[in-house]
């Protein structure tokens, strides 16, 4: 992919740790496609896999260096797929130190061991001690994430793929300048005049994709503060709303 | 003159943190397996009374907690913004309480992206504690749970987790999603 000039201007250090790293993705996808961990399964949602990641590289946070190194891998397995039977068993000699499937198998268990725990009794959520500090003060209540962030990236991708965004960038003269601070306003005045927002009604027509990258940290953010949250089954009908202080 | 178990109720009770079966018995001057039917026999009578309140163990000891189908008052009550802890913090403190001691690079190896964000917010929320340093080269921090972590989770010893081969055919997301729609 060529390096786009138009990349957005550092945003104050979102906490990306919302996304759970390369292998979630990668298990996202193999579900969403109805498919087992094999390596043919691999090579399937290579193509898929690469789209979330050039997606990403515009959030540029730290971790994109680990996507990468699964990309890589996912190429290597790609590749190999596409090679006659015979030049495979020649070529598992160059088997390199990732072991993706096995890696995939482990990760999921963790992944759903993370679930489980999500799911038992929380102290500070769904069960509570004597506070011994009549303010509470002491008290943490824990609010455990259960969105799928991943559906958010998928509407952002699918939206700047549709706008074809990418054929863009090469004939824009001048480089729009969006004041995070401005249309962070922007975003919070509209879910004060309505308590639900449709994706669309933030994602307006004609936002320039930096803007629309912009507009996605931003919406994050505010997920990450637990100021809002999202629903809807499906991509097409995501739903923001504001959350009880 | 105050029956045993009353006393015994009564330490519960006005315990902070979960009390022990041994810090109970030390402090009444009874052997511990005369402490014991006692103990059980109040978290039965709470159970059967089926107030808001009931006895837990927990952690390795005892607390009184309040039932779940009274969570959204107290939450309001309490009225605090909450802690959020990501999906990504989960998968650390699932793969700590299983491995540890464990290195932040065995994490990161079954993550397959650099953990230290979430580790640092399980540190600070003392879910997570350093034990000490693996003898390789760099002498690496070695993590492992607390027992706060016990606590939040209910869980009385880290045994109570199931054994991670059990998640090994389990479609994770299907479920929750079944449960969460």
């Amino acid at each position: 992919m060529e390096y786009s000039e138009s990349r957005v201007e550092p945003f104050d250090k979102v906490r990306l740790d919302i996304f759970e790293g390369p292998l979630d993705l990668l298990l996202t996808l193999i579900r969403e496609n109805d498919l087992d961990i094999y390596e043919l399964s691999l090579a399937k949602i290579t193509e898929q896999y690469l789209e979330y990641v050039e997606l990403l590289k515009e959030f540029d946070f730290d971790n994109i260096g680990d996507y990468m190194v699964i990309a890589a891998e996912l190429g290597r397995i790609k590749s190999r797929s596409l090679l006659p039977e015979e030049e495979k068993e020649e070529s598992i000699e160059d088997e390199s130190d990732l072991n993706l499937i096995e890696m995939l198998k482990e990760y999921k268990k963790y992944r759903a061991l993370s679930e489980n725990l999500n799911q038992r009794t929380i102290l500070g959520r769904d069960t509570f001690k004597k506070s011994f500090d009549n303010s509470l003060r002491t008290e943490t209540i824990w609010e455990l994430e259960t969105t799928d962030i991943w559906k958010l990236v998928t509407v952002v991708k699918n939206l700047l793929k549709l706008q074809r965004y990418s054929e863009i960038p090469d004939i824009e003269f001048e480089q729009e300048v969006i004041d995070q601070v401005q249309r962070r306003k922007e975003i919070k005045n509209l879910f004060q005049i309505k308590k639900k927002l449709k994706f669309t009604e933030i994602f307006v027509e004609n936002l320039s994709k930096d803007n629309i990258i912009v507009s996605f940290l931003i919406i994050l953010e505010m997920i990450n503060d637990s100021m809002i949250d999202f629903t809807g089954k499906d991509i097409g009908d995501l739903e923001f709303f504001i959350r009880e202080a | 003159m105050h029956n045993l178990k009353r006393k015994i109720e009564a330490l519960i009770f006005i315990s902070e943190t979960p009390i022990t079966m041994k810090e109970i018995a030390t402090f009444l001057t009874i052997k511990i397996d005369k402490c014991e039917p006692l103990i059980n026999e109040l978290i039965d009578e709470w159970e059967k009374m089926k107030l808001s309140i009931k006895i837990h163990k927990v952690s390795g000891g005892y607390q009184f907690r309040t039932e779940e189908s009274y969570k959204d008052l107290l939450t309001q009550f309490i009225n605090k913004k909450p802690f959020k802890l990501s999906r990504a913090a989960l998968e650390v403190l699932g793969i700590v309480a299983k491995k540890q001691p464990t290195t932040k690079i065995e994490i990161d190896k079954i993550r397959g992206v650099d953990s230290i964000g979430v580790m640092n917010v399980l540190l600070e929320k003392e879910l997570i504690k350093i034990t000490g340093e693996k003898e390789v080269p760099g002498k690496p921090y070695l993590y492992s749970t607390t027992n706060e972590f016990l606590a939040v989770f209910s869980l009385d010893v880290l045994m109570d987790l199931p054994d991670i081969e059990e998640f090994d055919h389990y479609d994770s997301i299907t479920k929750s999603e079944e449960k969460n729609n």
